[in-house]
This record gives C-alpha cells, sequence and structure tokens, in this order.
C-alpha cells in the first residue's frame, strides 16, 4: 500500500499551482486573443478556482504545508483580480484628449528609419492616428 | 495610418521588422505629441515616465477629427477589426 501518496494532501499544492499558471498564461497566452483577454475570464476562473482548491487543501489538513499553499495562491489571486479590476483601467481623465469636431494637434515626429513626419505630410488624406503604449 | 509611442525609433524599427508593419511608427520619446494630445499617463512606464493611453484618431483631410476612441482600460483594447468597420463606414 502507498501510504505516503495516500497522506499527501494534494489539493493544498494543486491549488497554488493553478492559481499561477492562471496567471503566467495571461500574460502568455490570453493578452494574444481578444476574446480571452478582454473579459480574462478563463484565467480568473482558474485563479479563484486554485485559491478555492487551496482552501479546500487547509481543511483537509490544517498544518504549514496548507497555510503556505493558501498564503501562495490567495495573494496571487487577489493580485491578479486587483490587476484586472482595478489597475488596468486606471487611465488619465479621456477630457484632455480632442474631442470629435476638434482640430487635430500636430504631431512632428521621427519614424522608426529617423525620418521627420507630420500631418502635413498627408493632407489630402485621411490619417487614422493610433497611440499606443509602447514595448519600452 | 500613423502610429504613435514613446519607444525610440530602434524599438519601433525592430517592432515593425518583427511584425513586417509597413506605416510609420513615430517616436515620441520627449513624451511632446503624448501631451499636447492630452493623452499622457503620468508614471505609467515602470521606474517614471509618461506613456500614451491607447488612443485612436481618425482625422479628416481638413484637419478635423471626424471620429476617437479612449479606451477605459488598457487590457480591452479596440479590435483591429473594429477599426476596418469604423473606416468602411466613413466611406
Amino acid at each position: 500500500m502507498n501510504v505516503s501518496r495516500k497522506n499527501f494532501n494534494h489539493p493544498a499544492w494543486l491549488g497554488p499551482l493553478i492559481v499561477l499558471i492562471g496567471v503566467v498564461t495571461y500574460f502568455t497566452v490570453a493578452v494574444r486573443i481578444p476574446d480571452l483577454r478582454d473579459s480574462a475570464i478563463v484565467n480568473l476562473v482558474m485563479v479563484l478556482g486554485g485559491a478555492a482548491i487551496a482552501v479546500w487543501g487547509l481543511f483537509r489538513r490544517r498544518n504549514w504545508k496548507s497555510w503556505i499553499g493558501l498564503g501562495v495562491a490567495g495573494s496571487f489571486s487577489l493580485l491578479f483580480c486587483w490587476y484586472i479590476f482595478v489597475y488596468s483601467s486606471q487611465l488619465p481623465s479621456p477630457d484632455t484628449a480632442p474631442a470629435v469636431g476638434a482640430v487635430a494637434p500636430p504631431i512632428e515626429l521621427p519614424d522608426q528609419s529617423g525620418r521627420m513626419l507630420s500631418l502635413e505630410n498627408f493632407s489630402g488624406q485621411r490619417v487614422l492616428v493610433v497611440f499606443y503604449r509602447g514595448y519600452w | 495610418m500613423l502610429a504613435v509611442s514613446v519607444d525610440t525609433n530602434e524599438e519601433s524599427a525592430r517592432l515593425a521588422e518583427g511584425l513586417g508593419l509597413q506605416f510609420p511608427i513615430l517616436s515620441d520619446v520627449q513624451e511632446e505629441a503624448i501631451r499636447t494630445w492630452g493623452l499622457a499617463h503620468e508614471n505609467g512606464k515602470p521606474g517614471g515616465g509618461a506613456i500614451s493611453r491607447p488612443a485612436i484618431f481618425l482625422v479628416e483631410p481638413d484637419g478635423t477629427i471626424s471620429w476617437r476612441r479612449l479606451t477605459d482600460d488598457y487590457r480591452a483594447r479596440l479590435r483591429p477589426e473594429d477599426v476596418l468597420e469604423v473606416l468602411r463606414s466613413a466611406g
């Protein structure tokens, strides 16, 4: 009989593992798939499910290993929820940006090859101006 | 189409090469354009410095803005197909 296997409290380590996989795959996989990125639902289910499994692990066996498992699972799931629901919407007020009907402010900047470009270079054409956060 | 970020033009060149992008990517290292356009997200860059909030504007030949979209959650950005739909309906 495999006693050590029977005594192993699986939820205590599976819970935090599922939470960590949920967090990592959000930033590596889900961010590339708009449906998974915007709602983050799959990763939220993984992260919260993993935290619930860690709680279950603590109920099964109240020892320091279960507490560590719950600590890891709980803190990472809280951080992830904070990022999804709070942090990513902390943006400056949109009121400072030019409104529809306003004249577009000037832009004169170098492009990726170092050539200076401005909106005047596109006179007579519609221009789609896309500001993005960048990769620094 | 013009893209703008606070990346250096070397970084933008790498990005354009990696993704095969043909349009100009402007480099606003001095944070000029993002400030004149009121889009600066202060301390958005780890370690300080402003970055642009994600924003898209359609500028008409006469220089006026006919459409804009500012996301209120930077994770959830406008999708390319939505922008194409706007451009199609704008004629």
